[in-house]
C-alpha cells in the first residue's frame, strides 16, 4: 500500500471487490469526498499503483486549469482504457470513436440526403487524415487534452510510470481498419431520431455543430452510451477484463460535474430504464466539494449519508443504496478521514526509506498529529519543512523554540517563498479572495464558525462555501467548527493583527456573555490574555461546582488560541505570563492561575511542541486536590492523566 | 459461449508452449532419424552397418568400398556416367560379391579387385569395345559386407534398383558358395533377377530359377584333379577336408574326389577322411598341425586339399614341418587357392611341397589349348593385353578377373539376346538357355553354355602348378569328361 493510502484500505479493498465482480453486476460510482489535501489524489495514486498494472485503468482530471469538454474526456478514458495489458486482449471502443468522428468536423452537405450519401466517405477521410498526423484517432485529442490526463498529486513513482505506460501503448491501428463498421449501433439509439444508421451519424453532427443546449447535451448522452455500450461489447468476450476503472480527479469541477450527471444518466438509462445489463465500469471520484445535485449542502435531502471510508465495502453499498429507480442509487459517498496518531507515525516512517533525514524527527509524531489533526496534506507540508530546514535534530529547548515558528518558515527554498501558513491556506482556501480570506480569519476565533460568521458579519455564504468544502471538522457534530488545521492558521494569521485579534475575542465575549455562556466567555478573554478575569472566574467555580465539571470547564477554556510572542520555548513564554507580583503563599488562586498560564500554552502544539509542561500541570492539580477538602479524586486522576500522558489517536482538540 | 478468463499472456505462452512441444515432436525425431541416416550413410545406396559400421550397399561407383577398389571403381563410375550422359536406352548389371573383407573371408582384396577389375572390362567390351550392342550395360557394384554378414541390406538394395532408374535385370559375381550367399541368390531369383553366378563351384546349387554359372562344379573340379592324378600314376592319396557346416564348396569336392578317385582298381584313399572345422575359431589351426604327423604315418602319394585357399596354407605351414621331412607330398586342391594373395601363394610355395590345384580359369589357357577359350576374350587377359594396360600393377594369374568377366559378358549377351523383346529380369535369365551352339558365351575362361540346372556345359578347367617363386603355372586343360567345350 502506498504511503498515501495508508489510512484508507476500505477504499483498495472496496475498488478490488468492483473489479471482480461479474461483468453485468451493478458497481457503485465511489465518491471520495474531503477537503483539499485530504489525500483523494494519492488514493488516485495509490489505486492506480495496486491496479494499473493488472485492470485498463484512466486517470483524468478534470480540476486543470483547462476545461475539459465531456468528449475530450472520453477520449482520454478511451485512449487510456486501449493499453494492452498482458493477461487481456485489447479493449476496442469503435462505437465511442466513430460518434467521435461524426461529430468531430462539420460536414460539407445541403441536404440529409446528400449528408447520407457522403458522410462514410468522409468519415473515412477524417479517420485517414487523424490517422495519418498522430497515427490513431483517439491520440489527436491528447494534443489538445492531453493536460487534464496529468498525474494525481503525490503519485508514486510506480503509479507515474504506469500512468505513462497507459498514455505511450495508446492503439496503432491496423490500416485499413474503419470505425464507420460500427455505425448500426446509433442506427437503433433512442435518443437519435433516424433509424437508418447514418442519417443517426449526421444528425449527431447537426447536433454538434448546429444545434442547441439541449442538443449538445444529447449528443453527450449519446456518447456517454456508446462509451457504456462499448464496454459491455468487449467484456463479453474471453481473455477481456470484468471491469474497467476509472479515476476521475477533481470531479467538482464544472465539467467534471457533468461528466459525473452525464455518467450517471447514461448508466441508469441502460441499467434502469431500458433494462439493460450495467455497464462494467467501477468509477472513482474524487470530490473537495458538496455537489450541487446531492440537494442543499446540511445533506437533509439526499438519501446518502456519508459513509467512512474504513469499512466501504459492496455489502455497506448495497446495505444503504436508495432504491434502484433513483439514479441516486449509484453513488456510493465516502468521507475521507484525518490520519489518526499511528497513521502520522507510520507515515513518516514509511517516508523514511526515500528520506533517511527524516530519522530524527520521528519522535515528533505526536506534534505534527496535534498540530494538523491528521489532514494527509498538511503531514506531507510539515513533513517536507522539517526535511528541508535547518531544525535543530537534538529533542530539547532549542527544537521548541524553532518549532514555535514553524507557520512562517519557508517550505521550499527556490521560486517558492511562501511561509508553510501560507502555502497551507492558499492551498486550502483556493479561490477565496483576500476579503473573504479575512473574513474567515476573523471568523475562525470563534469555536462555532456559524456565530463567528454571523457575529462578524461576514454571512451565511461564508459560512456555507466552507461546508461546501468539507472544511468543516468531523460534519455531523453539534459545533460546526472549522477543521483544526485551518483554524491553527487562520488565528496564526489573526495573531498577526493583535487589535484584530483583540477586537475580535472581545466582541465573542462580549456576546456569550450576553448569551450567559461563562465558559465560552471565558474562552475568549483568555484569548485576549486576560488571565486575571479567567482566574476569578476559575477561582469562583473551584468550590461552587463538583471537581469534574470544574475541570472540564478549565480545559474547554485553557484550550483557547492565544498570540503570545514569537520567541521562546513553553516555559519561556509561561515566564512572560507570571504575575507582576508573585503571590508569597500559595493560595487556590495562584495555583489555578498558574495552572490556567501552564495549560494554555500547553494546549498550543506550537507552543510546547514536546508538551513539556505536562509535570507542571499535573502538579498544578496535586496542589488543587489538596487545597479541597472533598472530591478530589478527579483531579487527582488528572494529575495523574497529565504525569503520565497518552496522545489520543484521533482527538486533536486537546493537546 | 462461457467467457475465459485466464490470463492471456499464461495461455499464449502455453498454447505457443505446446505448439513448440509439437513441432519438436515431430522434428527431433525426424532431426534424429536424419542425423542417424546421415551418420550411417556412406554415400548414396550404401550405409553403415554392424558392429564394425562397414560400408554395405549397391554404388555405380561414386562410393569405393575399398582403396584398393578406388582405380577399377573411377573406371566404372566413368563409364555408368557416359552411358548414361549419352541418353541411349541402358539397364544394369550388378556385381555383387564381398568387397570390404575380413580375416574371416575366405577371399582375398586381391581377389576381389581382381574380380571387379574383369566385370569392368566386359562393360566395356559390351558398351563399346568390341562386342558392342545395346541396350547399354551399367555395372553396379553390390557390397554384402565381410562374410557376407548384411546380404539382405544389399540384396533389397538391389531389388530396389530393379524399378529404379537403374533399371537392374542381372546380378553377377554372388561370391562364394556360402550359406549367406545362398540366402541371397534365393532372394534374388525370387524377385526375378537373372543371376550370373562366376566362382560359386559348390555343386548343390543348383535348380535356383534364374541362376547360371560359369564355373565348373566342385564335382568337376574333383573330377579333373582325380583324372589328372590317375594320368600322373599317384595310387595312394588321402582327403583333407574343411568340416564346417556352411562351406558346400569344401563337402562337394571331397565328396566327390572321394567318388570317384576310387573307381579304377589300384587307386585308393588310405585312410578315413581327416577333417577340421573352420567354424570353430582358433581350433582349426591346431587341427591343421596335428595332421602331417598321420600323413607321415599314412605314407600318401598325393593329399587332395578339400577346403578354402586361406586353410591350405596354414595347412602347407604344418606339412613343411613334418616330422617325416624324407618323405614328398603332393598336395591337390580346387580352385579357391585363386583368392590367395600372391604373398600367401609365394608363402606356400616356401613349404617345398609341390602344390596343385584345379583352377576355375588361366590367361595361359589360350597358349596351351587355343580352342578351349575364347581367342578374342582370352587375348583381353594376356601381358600386355587391355587389362593390363588398364591395371599395369596387376597380375591376373589368378582368373579371378577372367572368371568375373565371363560371369557379366554372360548376362550382357542375355540383355543383347533379351532386347528384342523387354529386357527384364526373367527374359534375361530365360536367354541363359538359348546360348547353346552359336550363342556359346566367348568367354575367356571357355566356351560356356548351360544345362538346365544352370550348371556349364563341359567347362574348360585348368590344372595348375603352384611353382616355388608363388605363381601359378598351367599344367593342363582339363574338363569333366576330360575334353572341355570348343568353339561350336
Amino acid at each position: 500500500m502506498g504511503v498515501g493510502l495508508r489510512g484508507r484500505s476500505g477504499i483498495i479493498s472496496l475498488v478490488g471487490e468492483c473489479l471482480r465482480l461479474e461483468p453485468t453486476d451493478e458497481r457503485p460510482v465511489i465518491m471520495l469526498l474531503g477537503p483539499r489535501g485530504s489525500g483523494a489524489s494519492d488514493a488516485h495514486g495509490a489505486l492506480m499503483e495496486k491496479f494499473g498494472p493488472e485492470t485498463p485503468f484512466a486517470y483524468v482530471n478534470v480540476g486543470g486549469e483547462q476545461s475539459l469538454l465531456p468528449r475530450y474526456s472520453l477520449a482520454l478514458l478511451a485512449r487510456q482504457l486501449e493499453r494492452k495489458l498482458p493477461r487481456y486482449r485489447r479493449s476496442h471502443f469503435p462505437r465511442l470513436t466513430l460518434g467521435l468522428l461524426a461529430s468531430d468536423h462539420q460536414l460539407r452537405m445541403t441536404s440529409l440526403a446528400e449528408g447520407r450519401r457522403n458522410i462514410r466517405r468522409e468519415l473515412d477521410a477524417f479517420q485517414e487524415q487523424a490517422e495519418a498526423r498522430y497515427g490513431d484517432y483517439l491520440a489527436a485529442f491528447f494534443e489538445v487534452a492531453g493536460g487534464a490526463v496529468g498525474a494525481p498529486d503525490g503519485a508514486s513513482t510506480a503509479a507515474l510510470a504506469l500512468l505513462r505506460d497507459a498514455l505511450r501503448r495508446g492503439r496503432r491501428r491496423l490500416p485499413g481498419r474503419k470505425f464507420t463498421s460500427s455505425a448500426a449501433w446509433y442506427g437503433g439509439h433512442p435518443l437519435l431520431r433516424s433509424r437508418d444508421p447514418w442519417e443517426a451519424l449526421v444528425e449527431l453532427n447537426l447536433w454538434r455543430h448546429d444545434g442547441d443546449e439541449d442538443d449538445q447535451e444529447r449528443l453527450d448522452r449519446v456518447l456517454f452510451s456508446a462509451l457504456l455500450e462499448d464496454m459491455r461489447g468487449n467484456v463479453r468476450h474471453s481473455f477481456m477484463p470484468r471491469s474497467y476503472l476509472l479515476l476521475l480527479d477533481n470531479s467538482h469541477t464544472e465539467y467534471g460535474r457533468r461528466f459525473l450527471d452525464l455518467l450517471i444518466r447514461a448508466r441508469h438509462d441502460d441499467a434502469v430504464v431500458a433494462g439493460a445489463d450495467c455497464d462494467p465500469l467501477t468509477v472513482v471520484a474524487s470530490s473537495n466539494r458538496w455537489l450541487p445535485r446531492w440537494g442543499p449542502a446540511t445533506g437533509d435531502q439526499w438519501p446518502w449519508r456519508l459513509r467512512g471510508p474504513d469499512r466501504a465495502s459492496l455489502a455497506d453499498w448495497s446495505e444503504h443504496r436508495p432504491g434502484r429507480d433513483s439514479d441516486d442509487t449509484w453513488w456510493y459517498p465516502l468521507r475521507l478521514r484525518d490520519l489518526n496518531l499511528d497513521e502520522v507515525r507510520i507515515r513518516i516512517e514509511l517516508e523514511l526509506r526515500h528520506h533517511p533525514d527524516l530519522a530524527p524527527f520521528t519522535r515528533l509524531a505526536p506534534f505534527v498529529h496535534r498540530l494538523t489533526a491528521g489532514l494527509p496534506r498538511a503531514v506531507s507540508l510539515v513533513l517536507e519543512l522539517l526535511r528541508h530546514s535547518s531544525v535543530p535534530v537534538e529533542d530539547g529547548a532549542e527544537q521548541d523554540r524553532w518549532l514555535r515558528t514553524l507557520p512562517d518558515r519557508t517550505p521550499r527554498e527556490g521560486e517558492d517563498t511562501r511561509t508553510l501558513a501560507e502555502a497551507a491556506l492558499d492551498h486550502l482556501l483556493r479561490g477565496f479572495d483576500p476579503a473573504r480570506r479575512m473574513a474567515l480569519e476573523e471568523s475562525a476565533a470563534a469555536r462555532d464558525l456559524s456565530i463567528g460568521t454571523r457575529l462578524l458579519g461576514s454571512g451565511d455564504s461564508l459560512f456555507g462555501e466552507v461546508r461546501d468544502r468539507w472544511l468543516l471538522h468531523s460534519p455531523g457534530t453539534v459545533t460546526p467548527a472549522l477543521h483544526p488545521w485551518l483554524r491553527r492558521l487562520l488565528l496564526w494569521r489573526l495573531a498577526g493583527r493583535p487589535d484584530d485579534w483583540d477586537a475580535v475575542h472581545e466582541l465573542l465575549a462580549e456576546h456569550f456573555r450576553s448569551e450567559g455562556r461563562p465558559v465560552q466567555e471565558m474562552y475568549h478573554r483568555l484569548a485576549a490574555e486576560r488571565i486575571d478575569e479567567v482566574t476569578g472566574y476559575l477561582v469562583e467555580r473551584f468550590p461552587a461546582v463538583p471537581a469534574a465539571q470544574w475541570i472540564s470547564e478549565f480545559n474547554t477554556i485553557t484550550a483557547a488560541p492565544n498570540r503570545l510572542g514569537q520567541a521562546g520555548g513553553p516555559l519561556e513564554l509561561l515566564a512572560d505570563l507570571a504575575p507582576d507580583e508573585p503571590p508569597e503563599a500559595v493560595t487556590t488562586a495562584s495555583v489555578i492561575r498558574e495552572l490556567i498560564t501552564a495549560r494554555w500554552v500547553w494546549s498550543d502544539p506550537l507552543a510546547d511542541p514536546g508538551m513539556r509542561l505536562n509535570d507542571m500541570i499535573a502538579d498544578g492539580f496535586n496542589q488543587l486536590s489538596r487545597l479541597r477538602r472533598n472530591d478530589i479524586v478527579a483531579l487527582f486522576n488528572e494529575a495523574e492523566r497529565y504525569r503520565h500522558w497518552r496522545h489520543p489517536l484521533t482527538r486533536a482538540g486537546e493537546g | 459461449m462461457p467467457r475465459l478468463e485466464w490470463p492471456l499472456h499464461i495461455v499464449r505462452r502455453v498454447v505457443i508452449g505446446v505448439i513448440v512441444l509439437a513441432v519438436l515432436a515431430v522434428a527431433v525425431p525426424l532431426t534424429v532419424n536424419w542425423i542417424q541416416e546421415r551418420r550411417a550413410r556412406c554415400g548414396d545406396g550404401v550405409v553403415k552397418m554392424g558392429d564394425d559400421r562397414e560400408c554395405v550397399g549397391v554404388t555405380d561407383g561414386s562410393y569405393t568400398f575399398a582403396d584398393h577398389l578406388g582405380p577399377v571403381e573411377k573406371k566404372i563410375k566413368e563409364e555408368n556416367d557416359r552411358v548414361e550422359e549419352k541418353g541411349a536406352k541402358y539397364v544394369s548389371v550388378a556385381y555383387m560379391t564381398s568387397f570390404t573383407l575380413t580375416e574371416d573371408d575366405s577371399n582375398s582384396e586381391e581377389s576381389v579387385r581382381h574380380e571387379l577389375e574383369g566385370a569392368y572390362l566386359a562393360q566395356h567390351r559390351h558398351n563399346r569395345g568390341d562386342l558392342s550392342s545395346s541396350p547399354k550395360i551399367k555395372l553396379l557394384i553390390a557390397n554384402m559386407g565381410s562374410s557376407a554378414a548384411h546380404w539382405e541390406h544389399t540384396v533389397d538394395e538391389l531389388i530396389d534398383r530393379k524399378t529404379s532408374d537403374d533399371k537392374l535385370v542381372a546380378v553377377t559375381g554372388l561370391g562364394p558358395s556360402d550359406t549367406q550367399n545362398l540366402d541371397a541368390l534365393r532372394r534374388l531369383s525370387g524377385n526375378g533377377l537373372a543371376l550370373v553366378a562366376s566362382t560359386m563351384t559348390a555343386t548343390n546349387i543348383e535348380g535356383i530359377k534364374g541362376l547360371v554359372r560359369v564355373s565348373p562344379t566342385n564335382v568337376d573340379e574333383a573330377y579333373a584333379a582325380a583324372a589328372y592324378l590317375k594320368e600322373e600314376k599317384v595310387r595312394r592319396a588321402v582327403v583333407v577336408q574343411d568340416d564346417a557346416p556352411d562351406n558346400y564348396y569344401a563337402k562337394t569336392l571331397g565328396d566327390a574326389f572321394t567318388k570317384v578317385f576310387q573307381d579304377i582298381k589300384g587307386h585308393q584313399l588310405v585312410a578315413d577322411r581327416m577333417t577340421y572345422d573352420s567354424s570353430v575359431r582358433g581350433a582349426w589351426e591346431n587341427e591343421l598341425r596335428y595332421m602331417p604327423g598321420q600323413l607321415c604315418d599314412q605314407k600318401p602319394e598325393a593329399v587332395f586339399f578339400a577346403g578354402r585357399g586361406k586353410h591350405l596354407t596354414r595347412f602347407l605351414d604344418a606339412i613343411a614341418n613334418r616330422p617325416c621331412q624324407d618323405r614328398e607330398f603332393m598336395v591337390i586342391t580346387g580352385d579357391d587357392t585363386t583368392n590367395l594373395t600372391a604373398d600367401d601363394l609365394a608363402h606356400a610355395a616356401e613349404s617345398k611341397v609341390r602344390v596343385l590345384y584345379t583352377g576355375l580359369a588361366h590367361p595361359d589357357m589360350w597358349q596351351e589349348d587355343p580352342d578351349s577359350v575364347s581367342r578374342p576374350s582370352a587375348r583381353y587377359f594376356q601381358p600386355g593385353g587391355l587389362l593390363a594396360k588398364w591395371f599395369p600393377d596387376d597380375q591376373h594369374q589368378d582368373g579371378q578377373a577372367i572368371m568375373a568377366h565371363d560371369a557379366v559378358l554372360t548376362a550382357a549377351q542375355g540383355i543383347q539376346m533379351a532386347a528384342l523383346g523387354d529386357v527384364t529380369g526373367e527374359s534375361v535369365a530365360r536367354m541363359f538357355h538359348q546360348m547353346n551352339s552359336r550363342q556359346q558365351v566367348p568367354g575367356a575362361s571357355g566356351f560356356i553354355s548351360f544345362q538346365n540346372n544352370g550348371n556349364p556345359r563341359n567347362k574348360a578347367i585348368p590344372i595348375l602348378h603352384l611353382n616355388a617363386k608363388g605363381r601359378s603355372e598351367l599344367v593342363e586343360v582339363s574338363a569333366r569328361r576330360g575334353e572341355p567345350a570348343r568353339k561350336q
